[in-house]
Protein backbone atom coordinates (compact mmCIF):
# COMPACT_ATOMS: atom_id res chain seq x y z
CA UNK A 1 0.00 0.00 0.00
CA UNK A 2 0.99 3.58 -0.91
CA UNK A 3 0.60 6.96 1.47
CA UNK A 4 -3.01 7.84 1.26
CA UNK A 5 -4.25 4.54 0.87
CA UNK A 6 -7.41 3.77 2.53
CA UNK A 7 -6.66 0.43 5.13
CA UNK A 8 -10.40 0.78 6.82
CA UNK A 9 -13.35 2.68 6.63
CA UNK A 10 -16.22 2.47 9.03
CA UNK A 11 -19.54 4.31 9.75
CA UNK A 12 -19.77 5.85 13.28
CA UNK A 13 -23.21 7.65 12.97
CA UNK A 14 -25.88 7.88 9.90
CA UNK A 15 -28.48 9.90 9.36
CA UNK A 16 -30.75 11.25 6.43
CA UNK A 17 -28.06 14.41 6.30
CA UNK A 18 -25.10 12.70 6.23
CA UNK A 19 -22.55 9.91 7.86
CA UNK A 20 -20.27 10.50 10.42
CA UNK A 21 -17.26 7.81 9.56
CA UNK A 22 -13.76 7.06 10.56
CA UNK A 23 -11.21 6.19 8.35
CA UNK A 24 -7.56 4.31 8.80
CA UNK A 25 -5.12 5.28 6.01
CA UNK A 26 -1.36 5.07 5.21
CA UNK A 27 0.67 7.77 6.24
CA UNK A 28 3.85 9.24 4.17
CA UNK A 29 6.09 7.10 6.83
CA UNK A 30 4.09 4.07 6.37
CA UNK A 31 2.25 4.00 9.58
CA UNK A 32 -1.49 4.00 10.46
CA UNK A 33 -3.27 7.36 10.22
CA UNK A 34 -6.69 8.39 11.70
CA UNK A 35 -8.98 9.87 9.73
CA UNK A 36 -12.50 11.61 11.02
CA UNK A 37 -14.96 12.90 8.62
CA UNK A 38 -18.56 13.77 7.25
CA UNK A 39 -19.89 12.04 4.16
CA UNK A 40 -22.28 13.35 2.29
CA UNK A 41 -22.85 14.02 -1.83
CA UNK A 42 -22.53 17.55 -2.08
CA UNK A 43 -24.55 20.60 -2.65
CA UNK A 44 -25.25 23.81 -4.82
CA UNK A 45 -24.66 27.21 -4.75
CA UNK A 46 -26.13 29.87 -6.96
CA UNK A 47 -24.99 33.84 -7.67
CA UNK A 48 -28.16 34.99 -9.43
CA UNK A 49 -27.15 38.30 -11.02
CA UNK A 50 -29.87 40.69 -11.73
CA UNK A 51 -30.12 42.92 -15.64
CA UNK A 52 -28.73 45.69 -13.27
CA UNK A 53 -25.66 43.81 -11.89
CA UNK A 54 -26.72 43.28 -8.56
CA UNK A 55 -26.54 39.67 -6.84
CA UNK A 56 -29.36 38.53 -4.61
CA UNK A 57 -28.24 37.31 -1.60
CA UNK A 58 -30.61 36.18 1.16
CA UNK A 59 -30.60 37.11 5.14
CA UNK A 60 -31.02 33.75 7.59
CA UNK A 61 -30.81 33.19 11.04
CA UNK A 62 -27.87 30.39 11.77
CA UNK A 63 -28.78 28.82 14.70
CA UNK A 64 -25.35 27.29 15.77
CA UNK A 65 -24.39 30.81 16.03
CA UNK A 66 -27.56 32.56 17.04
CA UNK A 67 -27.48 35.50 14.55
CA UNK A 68 -28.27 36.29 10.91
CA UNK A 69 -26.40 35.91 8.05
CA UNK A 70 -26.34 37.27 4.61
CA UNK A 71 -25.66 34.27 1.73
CA UNK A 72 -26.19 33.16 -1.39
CA UNK A 73 -29.07 30.55 -1.89
CA UNK A 74 -27.57 27.10 -1.61
CA UNK A 75 -28.74 24.03 -0.70
CA UNK A 76 -27.17 20.10 -0.36
CA UNK A 77 -27.84 17.27 -2.80
CA UNK A 78 -29.33 14.43 -2.08
CA UNK A 79 -28.19 11.28 -3.86
CA UNK A 80 -30.91 10.75 -6.04
CA UNK A 81 -31.25 14.31 -7.30
CA UNK A 82 -30.45 15.96 -10.40
CA UNK A 83 -27.41 19.24 -9.63
CA UNK A 84 -29.24 21.37 -12.24
CA UNK A 85 -32.60 21.32 -11.00
CA UNK A 86 -31.38 21.30 -7.25
CA UNK A 87 -30.03 24.34 -8.22
CA UNK A 88 -32.92 26.29 -9.95
CA UNK A 89 -35.37 24.78 -7.33
CA UNK A 90 -33.25 26.37 -4.52
CA UNK A 91 -33.00 29.49 -6.18
CA UNK A 92 -36.84 29.94 -6.80
CA UNK A 93 -37.62 28.21 -3.39
CA UNK A 94 -34.87 30.65 -0.96
CA UNK A 95 -35.27 33.72 -2.94
CA UNK A 96 -38.06 33.50 -5.35
CA UNK A 97 -36.16 33.91 -9.25
CA UNK A 98 -36.44 32.00 -12.04
CA UNK A 99 -33.33 31.84 -14.32
CA UNK A 100 -33.38 32.59 -17.75
CA UNK A 101 -30.06 31.31 -18.41
CA UNK A 102 -28.08 29.34 -15.48
CA UNK A 103 -24.24 27.64 -15.81
CA UNK A 104 -22.53 25.53 -13.77
CA UNK A 105 -19.01 27.21 -13.82
CA UNK A 106 -17.32 25.54 -10.84
CA UNK A 107 -16.80 22.85 -8.51
CA UNK A 108 -14.53 22.75 -5.28
CA UNK A 109 -14.77 21.67 -1.59
CA UNK A 110 -16.37 23.58 0.83
CA UNK A 111 -14.43 21.83 4.08
CA UNK A 112 -11.78 19.40 2.46
CA UNK A 113 -10.35 18.70 5.47
CA UNK A 114 -13.69 17.45 6.96
CA UNK A 115 -16.50 16.78 4.72
CA UNK A 116 -16.59 14.75 1.70
CA UNK A 117 -18.96 17.47 -0.03
CA UNK A 118 -18.24 19.09 -3.27
CA UNK A 119 -20.15 22.54 -4.41
CA UNK A 120 -21.57 22.86 -7.52
CA UNK A 121 -21.26 26.71 -8.48
CA UNK A 122 -23.76 28.22 -10.55
CA UNK A 123 -24.41 31.77 -12.17
CA UNK A 124 -28.06 32.34 -12.98
CA UNK A 125 -28.78 34.96 -15.33
CA UNK A 126 -32.20 36.43 -17.17
CA UNK A 127 -34.07 36.35 -14.05
CA UNK A 128 -37.67 37.00 -13.29
CA UNK A 129 -39.49 37.22 -10.24
CA UNK A 130 -41.94 34.48 -8.79
CA UNK A 131 -42.54 33.49 -5.10
CA UNK A 132 -40.69 32.18 -2.19
CA UNK A 133 -41.55 28.40 -1.43
CA UNK A 134 -39.79 27.97 2.42
CA UNK A 135 -39.57 24.87 4.49
CA UNK A 136 -41.24 25.00 7.81
CA UNK A 137 -38.22 26.34 9.49
CA UNK A 138 -36.93 28.38 6.95
CA UNK A 139 -37.36 32.51 7.30
CA UNK A 140 -35.33 34.21 4.63
CA UNK A 141 -35.34 37.44 3.13
CA UNK A 142 -34.06 38.29 0.15
CA UNK A 143 -31.57 41.26 -0.52
CA UNK A 144 -30.02 42.39 -3.71
CA UNK A 145 -26.09 44.06 -3.17
CA UNK A 146 -23.67 45.61 -5.90
CA UNK A 147 -20.37 43.51 -6.42
CA UNK A 148 -18.87 46.69 -4.46
CA UNK A 149 -21.12 46.04 -1.39
CA UNK A 150 -20.56 42.65 -1.11
CA UNK A 151 -16.82 43.16 -0.78
CA UNK A 152 -17.67 45.96 1.67
CA UNK A 153 -19.38 43.70 3.53
CA UNK A 154 -16.78 40.91 3.90
CA UNK A 155 -14.67 43.49 4.99
CA UNK A 156 -16.90 44.65 8.03
CA UNK A 157 -17.58 41.55 8.51
CA UNK A 158 -21.60 41.77 7.84
CA UNK A 159 -20.95 38.57 5.37
CA UNK A 160 -19.01 36.11 7.92
CA UNK A 161 -20.73 33.15 6.09
CA UNK A 162 -17.26 31.27 4.50
CA UNK A 163 -19.24 28.98 2.01
CA UNK A 164 -20.74 32.11 0.38
CA UNK A 165 -17.69 34.30 0.36
CA UNK A 166 -15.56 31.48 -1.03
CA UNK A 167 -18.49 30.94 -4.12
CA UNK A 168 -18.55 35.47 -4.28
CA UNK A 169 -14.42 34.88 -5.01
CA UNK A 170 -15.04 32.09 -7.82
CA UNK A 171 -18.30 33.53 -9.52
CA UNK A 172 -16.70 37.70 -8.79
CA UNK A 173 -13.52 35.75 -11.26
CA UNK A 174 -15.90 34.02 -14.04
CA UNK A 175 -18.38 37.63 -14.07
CA UNK A 176 -14.91 39.34 -14.76
CA UNK A 177 -15.29 41.55 -11.73
CA UNK B 1 -35.11 37.72 14.31
CA UNK B 2 -35.77 36.04 17.30
CA UNK B 3 -33.16 33.35 17.96
CA UNK B 4 -33.86 29.72 18.53
CA UNK B 5 -34.45 27.80 21.97
CA UNK B 6 -32.05 24.84 21.99
CA UNK B 7 -33.69 22.31 24.15
CA UNK B 8 -31.06 19.45 24.48
CA UNK B 9 -27.29 19.46 23.31
CA UNK B 10 -25.20 16.48 23.75
CA UNK B 11 -22.02 15.39 22.21
CA UNK B 12 -22.83 11.95 20.29
CA UNK B 13 -19.32 11.21 19.17
CA UNK B 14 -15.68 12.36 20.00
CA UNK B 15 -12.25 11.67 18.11
CA UNK B 16 -9.26 13.50 18.74
CA UNK B 17 -9.19 15.93 16.59
CA UNK B 18 -13.03 17.31 17.20
CA UNK B 19 -16.42 16.46 18.12
CA UNK B 20 -19.65 15.66 16.83
CA UNK B 21 -23.07 16.89 18.58
CA UNK B 22 -26.73 16.61 18.15
CA UNK B 23 -29.25 19.46 19.26
CA UNK B 24 -32.85 19.72 19.45
CA UNK B 25 -33.55 22.82 18.63
CA UNK B 26 -37.48 24.93 18.46
CA UNK B 27 -37.85 27.66 16.23
CA UNK B 28 -39.92 30.72 17.48
CA UNK B 29 -42.53 29.74 15.89
CA UNK B 30 -42.77 26.56 18.02
CA UNK B 31 -41.14 24.26 15.32
CA UNK B 32 -39.24 21.74 16.66
CA UNK B 33 -36.10 19.73 14.84
CA UNK B 34 -32.73 18.38 15.07
CA UNK B 35 -29.40 19.95 14.46
CA UNK B 36 -26.34 17.60 13.78
CA UNK B 37 -22.74 19.88 13.69
CA UNK B 38 -19.25 19.76 13.76
CA UNK B 39 -17.15 21.34 17.15
CA UNK B 40 -13.43 22.11 17.14
CA UNK B 41 -11.61 24.92 18.55
CA UNK B 42 -11.44 28.03 16.37
CA UNK B 43 -8.68 28.64 13.33
CA UNK B 44 -6.47 30.62 11.95
CA UNK B 45 -5.06 31.14 8.66
CA UNK B 46 -2.50 33.23 7.61
CA UNK B 47 -1.72 34.74 4.23
CA UNK B 48 1.79 35.10 4.10
CA UNK B 49 3.77 37.94 1.46
CA UNK B 50 6.44 38.31 0.59
CA UNK B 51 8.48 41.54 0.32
CA UNK B 52 8.17 41.47 -3.73
CA UNK B 53 4.79 40.88 -3.15
CA UNK B 54 4.50 37.19 -4.21
CA UNK B 55 2.29 34.91 -1.66
CA UNK B 56 3.82 32.01 0.41
CA UNK B 57 1.10 29.03 0.09
CA UNK B 58 1.25 25.71 1.41
CA UNK B 59 0.69 22.51 -1.03
CA UNK B 60 -0.70 20.21 1.17
CA UNK B 61 -1.80 16.21 0.64
CA UNK B 62 -5.77 16.07 1.63
CA UNK B 63 -6.78 12.57 2.41
CA UNK B 64 -10.41 12.58 1.80
CA UNK B 65 -9.87 13.97 -1.93
CA UNK B 66 -6.85 11.91 -2.57
CA UNK B 67 -5.00 15.15 -4.03
CA UNK B 68 -2.39 18.28 -2.99
CA UNK B 69 -4.51 21.51 -1.84
CA UNK B 70 -2.83 24.76 -2.74
CA UNK B 71 -3.87 27.10 1.27
CA UNK B 72 -2.87 29.28 2.96
CA UNK B 73 -1.27 28.56 6.24
CA UNK B 74 -4.15 26.63 8.39
CA UNK B 75 -4.45 26.10 11.99
CA UNK B 76 -5.94 25.22 15.18
CA UNK B 77 -6.09 27.54 17.87
CA UNK B 78 -4.75 25.65 21.29
CA UNK B 79 -7.39 26.46 24.14
CA UNK B 80 -6.25 29.64 26.38
CA UNK B 81 -4.11 30.60 22.93
CA UNK B 82 -4.44 34.36 21.82
CA UNK B 83 -5.10 33.87 17.75
CA UNK B 84 -2.66 36.10 16.99
CA UNK B 85 -0.26 34.05 18.67
CA UNK B 86 -1.67 31.02 16.94
CA UNK B 87 -0.77 32.27 13.96
CA UNK B 88 2.75 32.86 14.26
CA UNK B 89 2.71 29.31 15.48
CA UNK B 90 1.62 28.12 12.93
CA UNK B 91 3.17 29.80 9.84
CA UNK B 92 6.57 28.95 11.53
CA UNK B 93 5.56 25.03 11.96
CA UNK B 94 3.98 25.06 8.31
CA UNK B 95 5.80 27.57 6.05
CA UNK B 96 8.58 28.18 8.23
CA UNK B 97 9.11 31.73 8.95
CA UNK B 98 8.34 34.60 11.12
CA UNK B 99 6.67 37.36 10.04
CA UNK B 100 7.33 41.12 11.78
CA UNK B 101 4.03 42.47 10.60
CA UNK B 102 1.02 40.40 11.27
CA UNK B 103 -2.35 41.99 10.37
CA UNK B 104 -5.81 40.63 11.17
CA UNK B 105 -7.72 41.24 7.92
CA UNK B 106 -11.13 39.59 8.78
CA UNK B 107 -13.16 36.69 9.84
CA UNK B 108 -15.32 34.02 8.55
CA UNK B 109 -17.12 31.08 9.87
CA UNK B 110 -16.28 27.85 7.61
CA UNK B 111 -19.64 26.28 7.34
CA UNK B 112 -22.34 28.03 9.48
CA UNK B 113 -24.91 25.34 8.89
CA UNK B 114 -22.68 22.45 10.18
CA UNK B 115 -19.59 23.47 12.24
CA UNK B 116 -19.38 26.01 14.76
CA UNK B 117 -15.42 26.58 13.30
CA UNK B 118 -14.36 30.23 12.58
CA UNK B 119 -11.36 31.31 11.11
CA UNK B 120 -9.39 34.61 11.94
CA UNK B 121 -7.89 35.72 8.91
CA UNK B 122 -4.08 36.98 9.24
CA UNK B 123 -2.12 38.67 6.50
CA UNK B 124 1.73 38.09 7.41
CA UNK B 125 4.51 40.75 5.80
CA UNK B 126 8.51 41.38 6.85
CA UNK B 127 8.93 37.64 6.66
CA UNK B 128 11.80 35.87 7.94
CA UNK B 129 12.77 32.81 6.92
CA UNK B 130 13.49 30.23 10.06
CA UNK B 131 13.45 26.11 10.13
CA UNK B 132 10.49 24.62 9.59
CA UNK B 133 9.37 22.56 12.33
CA UNK B 134 6.43 20.79 11.38
CA UNK B 135 4.24 18.01 12.55
CA UNK B 136 4.56 14.33 11.89
CA UNK B 137 1.33 13.29 9.88
CA UNK B 138 1.44 16.82 7.45
CA UNK B 139 3.05 16.49 4.26
CA UNK B 140 4.16 19.78 3.21
CA UNK B 141 5.18 22.08 0.68
CA UNK B 142 5.30 25.51 0.06
CA UNK B 143 4.36 27.43 -3.41
CA UNK B 144 4.94 31.02 -4.32
CA UNK B 145 2.40 32.48 -6.56
CA UNK B 146 1.56 36.14 -7.61
CA UNK B 147 -1.82 37.33 -7.33
CA UNK B 148 -2.45 37.02 -11.16
CA UNK B 149 -1.85 33.29 -10.27
CA UNK B 150 -3.59 32.93 -7.94
CA UNK B 151 -6.37 34.42 -9.76
CA UNK B 152 -5.91 32.30 -12.38
CA UNK B 153 -5.77 29.39 -10.45
CA UNK B 154 -8.95 29.71 -8.98
CA UNK B 155 -10.78 30.61 -12.42
CA UNK B 156 -9.50 27.03 -13.80
CA UNK B 157 -10.09 25.16 -10.35
CA UNK B 158 -6.48 24.37 -9.63
CA UNK B 159 -7.17 26.32 -6.46
CA UNK B 160 -10.00 24.31 -5.19
CA UNK B 161 -10.71 24.89 -1.57
CA UNK B 162 -13.51 26.88 -0.03
CA UNK B 163 -10.64 27.98 3.11
CA UNK B 164 -8.13 29.58 0.30
CA UNK B 165 -11.00 30.90 -1.53
CA UNK B 166 -12.88 32.83 1.66
CA UNK B 167 -8.85 34.13 2.84
CA UNK B 168 -8.20 35.34 -0.84
CA UNK B 169 -11.77 37.55 -0.61
CA UNK B 170 -10.89 38.54 2.77
CA UNK B 171 -7.85 39.80 1.25
CA UNK B 172 -9.38 41.39 -1.42
CA UNK B 173 -11.79 43.23 0.37
CA UNK B 174 -8.79 44.29 2.55
CA UNK B 175 -7.13 45.24 -0.03
CA UNK B 176 -9.74 47.77 -1.29
CA UNK B 177 -10.02 49.28 1.70
CA UNK B 178 -7.14 48.82 3.97
CA UNK B 179 -7.81 52.04 6.46
CA UNK B 180 -10.78 50.33 7.56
Amino acid sequence: MKPGDRISTEVLVEHKWHRYKHDEYVLEDGKTGEYYYIDQKGSVCIVPVLPDGRIVMERQFRYLFQKDSIELPAGGVRDHEDLDQKAKDELEEEVGYRAGAMRQVAEYAPFNALFTEIVHLYIATNLAATAQRLEETERIEPLAFTPAEIDDMIRSGEIWDGYSIAAWQVARLHLGL
Amino acid sequence: MKSWKTLSSKKIAENPFWSYWEDRFETPKGITGTWYYHSNNNAVAVLLQSADGRFVLINEYRYLFDKLAITPVLGAVNAGEPPEEAARREILEEAGYRANTLIDIGRFATAPAFSKEIFNVYLARDLVLDQPNREETEDIETVIMTSDEIEEAISSGNIWNAQMLSVWAVYKSYQKHPEL
